[in-house]
């Protein structure tokens, strides 16, 4: 629990192509799973992040560090409104990628436990499919060819749910 | 002991977490059990949970239903129950009713064939030579808003045992009682167009039937007022929605038929607030008669029934409605012209005859 002391510590994170990022403690903190295993001091060196490739790992750092760096909301009832509205702004931009990398960084976050950016992702994801055809949302989400529907199955689906998009 | 109180701690904590722990506070891991972590965490596995948790449950029901004819994996998170009866509730409070609800899990598969039935508007033609089994009451859930605001919420249910009065008396749901008035905390300002301008943009109205013995439901309302008018007589003003569909009981000859709901509203005191003094249902045929009991629920176990089809807010059946006036007033016409015209020949040949007799009596 020493996080207000510690705002100068420095924690190094290496992607599963072995890249290190050296960010400040404060941004990682961002990260309920980084949070915890520093609070039980076992984040003293390196942590390995074996699932997470560099080009996803730098994306979570930008948000990280650009979340850590806003006012939290409860720590100030009257934090101003352009804070807030720089804040979403950048989410948006933040999320202006290919489904990809949303997909990437969404295994990532929810790996390193890091409730907003899984939101974030979640409600990109949501708003891209949303009023979508089958096929479209099929495409959108790069579903798995050995997921699909048997053609039975998926006639009757349609069938039955063929007022949503005919 | 420690072993233990991490395993103990498996069930509440979340799982990869669970797993950094027990790797690092081993000291001296070989890197190869960080590679076994990796591989241990499933994929498809985290996927699913937060598709269901965090994607789902953020889609509205259109494209729940859409997405439910993509892959099996998303067809089985996608019928949910919970998923769809929280949907359903959302756009309907009313179907949270007991009652309602209860009707609803025997739907064919709950809540999500409700909202189906429910959200898509059926065809324009209903058939209505299956013969239904009559059903001894029809349930009315009904919601109006005005934006987001909800102003009015209520379950009906209507006797509909087959008597004699049932039969032969004009049919008619009456949702308020005769002096029963329905306040909101909705203020209006301005003159009487703009005051209906508004009405008709932002009011919106959902009248599901229930009929429990076929276990199906239609949406009776065009979700938006087809009219909006004011009654000079009352001061009050007079919204219609309205379902026009063509049934082809002889009857009605392949004709149209109306499922008219009038929702009287006004607005009160210094504040101008919105109320609702009436909202009814009644079904109409071509002349704008109303049809008796039986002859109604003929029509709305057939929409209940009919196929369906997507959707668009209510536009398309404003435009249905207008043609329909427009019919009906033609009808008017014709049958006025045609009543003028037996009238003159009528006085023509009272004429003539009145001429005759005179001519006769004088030579």
């Amino acid at each position: 629990m020493s996080t207000s002391s510690s705002s100068s510590k420095k924690i190094v994170l290496k992607s599963a192509d072995n890249e290190t990022f050296e960010i400040d403690e404060i941004v990682a903190l961002e990260s309920q799973a980084i949070k915890n295993m520093i609070e039980d001091e076992c984040a003293d060196n390196v942590i390995p992040l074996g699932n997470i490739d560099s080009k996803t790992l730098s994306k979570i750092i930008e948000y990280c560090k650009k979340h850590a760096e806003s006012p939290k909301k409860d720590d100030n009832a009257d934090i101003d409104e352009k804070a807030v509205e720089d804040l979403k702004s950048f989410d948006a931009e933040f999320a202006k990628v290919d489904m990809p990398l949303i997909q990437d960084i969404l295994m990532a976050a929810n790996f390193l436990n890091i409730d907003n950016l899984i939101g974030l992702m979640c409600r990109t994801i949501a708003d891209r499919i949303k009023g979508k055809t089958p096929e479209e949302i099929r495409k959108i989400l790069n579903i798995n060819k050995n997921d699909l529907l048997s053609p039975e199955q998926e006639a009757k689906a349609r069938e039955e749910n063929s007022w949503a998009f005919d | 002991m420690k072993v233990q109180g991490y395993f103990l701690q498996l069930f509440l904590l979340q799982k990869e977490y669970i797993l950094h722990k027990l790797i690092y506070s081993i000291p001296h891991i070989p890197y190869a059990i960080v590679e076994l972590n990796n591989n241990f965490m499933a994929i498809a596995d985290i996927h699913q949970d937060i598709i269901q948790t965090h994607i789902l449950t953020r889609l509205d029901g259109q494209t729940l239903a859409a997405a439910s004819c993509t892959s099996s994996q998303i067809q089985s998170l996608c019928s949910d129950h919970k998923l769809w009866s929280n949907i359903c509730a959302s756009y309907w409070p009313s179907t949270n009713d007991p009652l309602v609800t209860k009707i609803i899990s025997s739907f064919i598969s709950g809540h999500r064939s409700f909202f189906s039935d429910s959200f898509s508007c059926p065809l324009h033609r209903v058939n209505t030579t299956n013969s239904f089994s009559q059903t001894t009451r029809i349930i009315s859930a009904v919601d109006l808003r005005y934006l987001d605001e909800l102003v009015f919420s209520k379950v009906e249910v209507t006797d509909t045992t087959a008597s004699d009065w049932f039969q032969s008396s004009p049919f008619r749901i009456d949702l308020l009682e005769p002096k029963e008035v329905v306040p909101s905390c909705i203020e209006f300002s301005g003159d009487d167009q703009e005051i209906q301008s508004n009405l008709r943009k932002h009011v919106t109205l959902s009248w599901i039937l229930i009929d429990p013995t076929q276990n199906r439901s239609v949406n009776l309302s065009s979700i938006k007022p087809v009219s909006v008018q004011r009654n000079w007589l009352t001061d009050e003003i007079e919204l219609t929605f309205a379902l026009v569909t063509s049934s082809n009981a002889p009857l009605h000859d392949n004709d149209y038929v109306n499922c008219n709901i009038e929702i009287t509203c006004g607005i009160k005191g210094a504040s101008g607030n919105l109320y609702v003094s009436g909202m009814s249902l009644t079904v109409q045929d071509m002349d704008g008669k109303c049809l008796s009991g039986n002859d109604s629920l003929v029509i709305l176990q057939g929409l209940t029934m009919a196929k369906r089809r997507r959707s668009d807010g209510g536009e398309g059946l404003r435009m249905r409605y207008d043609e329909y006036v427009e019919r009906r007033q033609e009808r008017k016409e014709k049958n006025e012209r045609r009543e003028r015209r037996l009238d003159m020949v009528c006085v023509a040949s009272g004429v003539v005859f009145l001429m005759a007799f005179w001519s006769l009596a004088l030579y």
